[in-house]
This record gives C-alpha cells, sequence and structure tokens, in this order.
C-alpha cells in the first residue's frame, strides 16, 4: 500500500478539468435576485471540457441553431471541437424547419462535414444530393451509420459508390424514391458492408403497386446480408418465398418488420420459422387495394 | 484494500474550512475519495480545497440521497428473494423526482455543482447536473441563452450580421 501525505493527496486531487477557485462567493445559491456572475463561475468562461460535455448533450441543429452565436468562448468550442460532428443527425422537425430553404440545409451539413475532421459516424439526412455524397466520401471513410430518409436526387450508383467507400458501416436506413434502387443496388450494398447489422428499406412510393409480387430484393438481401441483425422492408413485395430465403440467408436476425408487405401470408409454417425471432412484426390482414384508396 | 464496515466516519472539509461528518458509504459516492481510500485505507480526514461548504453540503445530500435509495432496494430484494418490478419502477420514479426537486437551482450554483461533480468524480451528480444545463439550451434562441447563463454578448455587430447571413433560420421563433 502506498502512503501518501493529505497534502499529496489533496493536490493529486485536481481533476482534468477544473479550475482551482481563487476565492469563495458566498449568499448567491438562494432565490430571488441574482448577483453578477464572478469570474470563476462564469457560463461563458466554463471550461471546454465541461462546455463539450454539455454540448454533446444536445442536437446538431440545436447547437447550430443557437449555441454556436451565444457567445465567443462556446462558439470557439463548438467550432474546434470534432467530437461534437461525430454525428450528423437531422430530425424531421429539423427537415421541416428547413426544406423551404436547401442552400442553407446544404451549406450546414456541409459545415458540419467539415467540423467532423473526418470523424464522422452517422450522417442522418432528409434531403442531399449526389454531390453532398461525394463530398461526404471525399472526407470520412469511418461512418457506420447511413440514414437517407428522402432520396429525391440521389441516383442508386452515387449512393452504393458511397457504401462502397465506408467499409465499417453497420447501419443502413434508405427511404428510396424510384426504381433505380432495385435488388442489383441491394446487392452492392450487401456485398460492400460485410459488417451490417441493420437495414432499412422503404419502398413507400411503390405502395400503389398493389399485390404484384417481387422476392428479387429479399432474394438479394438473403444471399449477401449474412450478419444482419435487424430488417425492416416497407412496402416491399416479397413473398412467403422471400421471407424464407432471408431467414435461411440471415441466421443472425433478431428484429424483422414487414408489417407493410402483403405478399406475405403468416400461415403456421411461417409462424413456426419466425418463432425464434425476438421482435417481430408482420401484416395482420391481407392486402385489399381499397385500404389505400383515401390516400390517393 | 481493505473494505472497512460501513460505519466507519469520515470527515471531508470544505474549502472555507467547514467539516461534514459522513459515513464512508456515502464518502465512496465520490469516485475520488474512494481511489483515495482504497490507496489509504486509514484515512479519515479529507480537505476538499476545491468545493465550498454550501456546494458540498448539497453533493453530500444527493450522495445520501442515492446511498438510501440503493440500501433500500437491496433490503427490499434480501427480504422477497427478487425485487418486484412495480415497487422498483416506483423507487426509480421518487428517486427521479428527487432528483428533479434537486436540480432546482439557479444556474451558478449549476456551475458550481458540474464543477464539483466532476472534481469529486461523482458519476450520477455529473450526468444529472450536465442534462440540466443542456436541457437548459435546448429550444431557445442565442438572446434567451443568454439571459438563461447571464452570457454578455461579446460577438460584434458585423459577427453577428455573418452568423445570421448564414443561418438566417437561427433567429426564427422555434416552435
Amino acid at each position: 500500500m502506498r502512503s501518501k501525505t493529505l497534502a499529496n493527496i489533496a493536490s493529486s486531487l485536481t481533476c482534468s478539468f477544473h479550475k482551482p477557485k481563487p476565492q469563495i462567493l458566498e449568499g448567491e445559491t438562494g432565490e430571488g435576485k441574482k448577483e453578477p456572475p464572478s469570474c470563476d463561475r462564469n457560463w461563458a468562461e466554463l471550461q471546454r471540457d465541461v462546455l463539450l460535455v454539455i454540448f454533446l448533450k444536445i442536437e446538431m441543429m440545436e447547437v447550430f441553431r443557437a449555441a454556436e452565436s451565444v457567445c465567443h468562448s462556446w462558439r470557439k468550442v463548438i467550432k474546434e471541437e470534432p467530437i461534437l460532428w461525430r454525428r450528423i443527425h437531422m430530425t424531421e422537425h429539423d427537415y421541416k424547419h428547413l426544406y423551404r430553404d436547401p442552400f442553407s440545409l446544404m451549406h450546414l451539413t456541409r459545415l458540419a462535414i467539415d467540423r467532423s475532421g473526418g470523424q464522422l459516424e452517422e450522417f442522418s439526412v432528409y434531403m442531399v444530393n449526389n454531390c453532398m455524397l461525394q463530398y461526404l466520401c471525399d472526407r470520412t471513410s469511418v461512418l457506420k451509420r447511413l440514414r437517407l430518409l428522402s432520396t429525391n436526387g440521389l441516383s442508386a450508383e452515387v449512393v452504393a459508390e458511397t457504401v462502397k467507400r465506408q467499409p465499417l458501416l453497420e447501419e443502413i436506413e434508405i427511404r428510396v424514391s424510384d426504381r433505380s434502387f432495385n435488388e442489383k443496388f441491394i446487392e452492392v450494398v450487401g456485398k460492400e458492408c460485410p459488417q451490417l447489422k441493420s437495414f432499412k428499406f422503404d419502398k413507400i412510393w411503390s405502395y400503389h403497386e398493389g399485390n404484384r409480387t417481387k422476392d428479387d430484393e429479399a432474394l438479394a438481401i438473403a444471399k449477401t446480408m449474412h450478419q444482419l441483425r435487424h430488417l425492416q422492408l416497407i412496402y416491399n413485395r416479397l413473398t412467403n418465398k422471400g421471407l424464407k430465403a432471408i431467414l435461411d440467408g440471415c441466421p443472425h436476425l433478431e428484429t424483422l418488420d414487414i408489417v407493410d408487405c402483403y405478399n406475405v401470408k403468416m400461415d403456421a409454417e411461417m409462424e413456426a420459422r419466425c418463432a425464434k425471432l425476438e421482435n417481430k412484426s408482420y401484416p395482420l390482414i391481407p392486402y385489399l387495394p381499397q385500404m389505400y384508396a383515401i390516400n390517393l | 484494500m481493505a473494505r472497512s464496515s460501513t460505519e466507519n466516519m469520515i470527515t471531508l472539509m470544505s474549502s472555507d474550512g467547514e467539516e461534514f461528518m459522513v459515513t464512508e458509504k456515502v464518502a465512496r459516492e465520490c469516485t475520488t475519495i474512494r481511489n483515495m481510500l482504497e490507496d489509504d485505507c486509514v484515512i479519515t480526514n479529507i480537505p476538499l480545497p476545491n468545493v465550498t461548504s454550501d456546494i458540498l453540503s448539497m453533493v453530500i445530500e444527493y450522495c445520501m440521497e442515492h446511498v438510501a435509495a440503493a440500501e433500500k432496494a437491496a433490503a427490499e430484494t434480501a427480504e422477497k428473494g427478487s425485487s418486484s418490478a412495480p415497487a422498483a419502477a416506483k423507487a426509480n420514479k421518487d428517486l427521479e423526482e428527487w432528483d428533479k426537486a434537486f436540480m432546482n437551482v439557479d444556474v451558478y450554483t449549476l456551475c458550481d455543482l458540474i464543477l464539483a461533480a466532476n472534481y469529486l468524480n461523482v458519476s450520477g451528480l455529473l450526468d444529472l447536473t450536465i442534462q440540466t444545463a443542456a436541457n437548459l439550451i435546448k429550444g431557445k434562441s442565442p438572446e434567451q441563452i443568454r439571459k438563461t447563463f447571464h452570457i454578455q454578448n461579446d460577438l460584434s455587430l458585423e459577427e453577428e450580421e455573418k452568423i445570421r447571413s448564414q443561418t438566417p433560420w437561427a433567429f426564427e421563433k422555434s416552435e
């Protein structure tokens, strides 16, 4: 056992981000009128590490929207810390707020990519174009999570190329907007991302195609995404054949959501096959074209 | 690394010389103090030159509440063999409520608590205070944030104009 003097111990207590306080001010903790801040408890001058931990709890757009414009010292911390920009995560709210101003949106996305200093791990966005994905790939190659929640203006080739240049991807979510995002695209994604754990493929645009069956995409998933843990297919036209192939090809699957895939018939055999899954959502009723009449 | 009885008392001394007697179990909630005790188990008097008495008393209050909650949960588990889920959920909720009430402080006290929680390495308190600070920032305009935290606006008119032109929506009212 090491023996330490109290003085030694006390001095060793000084932690990484504590600035010793030169003087003590009392009587400021009560309710009522606040006294002006002393230099050592000034929120503007709070140590960088403390501010950093606080800012890490705030959504990216929130940091852009306000925190950055508060004062010089906050601004400096926010601009200079790549760790704050590891996750570009745009919420639907941000998007609704910003879609009228695509120029600002693009500018901000680019700025956030720049500030991440090559450490970007998550890119979850509503509106990007081919150039932005190119810009992203030129600056980072450690992306783990890619969520493209609108592919308007994106080509399947460029998205496939992006995926190729991000070998660490574990999670992909794509809300596709046209037919170019097909089984060939899925096959490229599966082959290029050996660590892919979660795949969400939303074909909301194809809901009007009704009950025509198509298993090619399911077969591509089964053929290439063997490490998959979570799969969500939205408005996919796969049938029991495709689902069986997925269950065979993805032995580690834990969650499956095919609630909007009305060509799958959950008969006793399929139920038995899916029994080992931890979480599952199936189509509960057979497909009826008039179900969507209201939306059309 | 002798594990002493929980009845051991430790005296913590604040920067302004006030002494606080706490059980070793409560003191151990502070990782910084726990490490010291494990290095040298005979210490009973610990000076904390970076923490004032009002803040130290709050930190101790937090640690005591959380130790008591943990002890209560452990006692219930021992009594019934396994803790019942609803009771545990209620206890958690009560503790959350207590935390929430505990965080009803002005921003200067909050700042001091963050620094003390970091210095003493009380992870629960650090998370709580940091989250409280983050919540105070969320949904506010830059001007509202400055007002909340009593921060002087040191940006020049030109700089503000530049930020405004780059992010015009930042100055719109948030919904």
